[in-house]
């Protein structure tokens, strides 16, 4: 229960982006892959609330496709933010880690 | 209703430009989803939520000029007329002041003194009521000169339909004449203008006018004042949209949608002051032996509070919604 609360507190944002870092994914391969890695599950209605401000921002792109399952795919500018964000990240999980006893001082 | 047929009444609720992007891409992957077991309901409702969100946000809206100018009339119309939607609530609340009719149970009969005006309570209520009347008053003032700067946009651009859109603009212009003439006739001709009591019994005998035609014409006036008054604000909303105005003017409703929000915050506030204020008189009244100050309707000012921080919370953020379409639109259009 604890670690669901958890996960649906994670940034929609670093999910998206870390899917994505993986390979380009339509929208329900994204949403598959996210709930894979962190048991969250997003409906269509969140996902693309969050790809439409990515693609605005131009951290993700669509690409071309026959079909309506059209593929994202990460930008240079959207890798360079996802290491910035997990970076930050990483240096939180680290010093709850140390206060929590978990790692060594 | 079939499980495809839910989703795309769900995908209709998001604006056309969220459709055309998106719509067919995420029908697919709901349908999917559906097949993979997931609950259509429970997808429909997410997008629901997602269609109120992108509405709201307008994050992922292809830079045309078009579209942008759009949201903007719409936010300024929804930082405005929230606030003309409001305003009869108000005007209902801290109207019909009685004065000394709530005798105070512990105030002797015959000699009940009143609440001293310069009691802190009533000065409180004193300057809220007056701070009320002076926003108010201002608000209106800004609403009409922005009204009308939206008829003359309208009138200036010579857009194709813009004929349609000037009429749904003048409504409440014309809403407002026809009250007027209706309660001018009410006064002068079919209201009667005093009444003879006689006999043991009291018997009222009306004098001139028509007390039959007088009390039908009072509710019908009711009815074209109310009615008016929302049919405005639903037409002033269909011009805001449907009109082509130019960037100036754009730029005047988005300063004017800033103003209204702020007044609208100020109001918040002198309303709240004004009903801490009465409570507290009422205590001063009840303890000293007093007179208190009433007003028919103020068991009604901690709802009408609550409904006003909403609105006033729809107003801001439509101001900032307008503030940040025009910020688009000004930084020059290719």
């Amino acid at each position: 229960m604890a670690s669901k609360r958890l996960g649906r507190t994670q940034d929609a944002t670093i999910l998206v982006l870390t899917s994505l870092s993986g390979g380009n994914k339509h929208g329900y391969a994204v949403i598959k892959d996210i709930e894979g890695m962190s048991g969250v599950s997003f409906g269509p209605g969140t996902l693309y609330a969050v790809l439409a401000r990515l693609e605005e921002e131009g951290l993700v792109e669509a690409l071309p496709s026959d079909d309506h399952r059209r593929p994202y795919r990460l930008t240079g500018a959207g890798a360079k933010v996802l290491r910035e964000r997990l970076e930050a990240n990483v240096e939180v999980a680290k010093i709850g880690f140390k206060r929590l006893g978990v790692l060594g001082a | 209703m079939s499980d495809e047929r839910i989703v795309k009444l769900a995908l209709s609720c998001y604006p056309q430009w969220w459709r055309e992007r998106y719509g067919a891409e995420v029908c697919v992957h709901a349908r999917d989803m559906v097949a993979d077991g997931r609950s259509s309901v429970m997808l429909s409702l997410g997008l629901m939520v997602g269609a109120a969100r992108a509405r709201w946000t307008a994050r992922g809206m292809p830079r045309d000029y078009r579209l942008w100018s759009m949201r903007n009339r719409v936010s300024i119309a929804g930082a405005t007329l929230t606030w003309l939607l409001i305003a009869p609530i108000i005007a209902m609340t801290t109207g019909s002041q009685r004065v000394g009719l709530q005798r105070s149970p512990t105030a002797r009969p015959y000699h009940v003194p009143p609440l001293l005006p310069t009691a802190p309570a009533a000065r409180i209520v004193a300057y809220c009521g007056l701070a009320i009347s002076v926003i108010a008053l201002v608000t209106v003032l800004l609403l009409i000169q922005g009204w009308s700067r939206l008829i003359s946009g309208i009138r200036r651009s010579g857009a194709l339909h813009q004929n349609r859109t000037l009429w749904w603009a003048r409504v409440p212009g014309i809403a407002f004449l026809v009250y007027l003439v209706g309660a001018i006739v009410y006064w002068t001709a079919v209201r009667p203008s005093s009444v003879l009591i006689s006999g043991r019994d009291h018997h009222i005998t009306y004098l001139n006018g028509h007390p039959a035609a007088a009390h039908v014409f009072a509710i019908a006036l009711a009815v074209i004042g109310v009615g008016g008054w929302l049919f405005s604000i639903v037409c002033i909303a269909v011009a805001a949209r449907r009109s082509e105005v130019d960037l100036s003017e754009l730029r005047f409703g988005t300063g004017l949608s800033t103003a209204v929000a702020a007044l609208f915050a100020l109001l918040l506030a002198a309303y709240v002051g004004w009903g801490i204020g009465l409570t507290l008189e009422a205590h001063q009244a009840a303890h000293g032996g007093f007179n208190s100050v009433t007003y028919s309707r103020q068991s009604l000012w901690l709802p009408t509070a609550i409904l006003l921080g909403l609105a006033v919370a729809v107003s801001i953020a439509s101001a900032r919604a307008a503030r940040r379409s025009w910020n688009m639109l000004a930084d020059g259009w290719p």
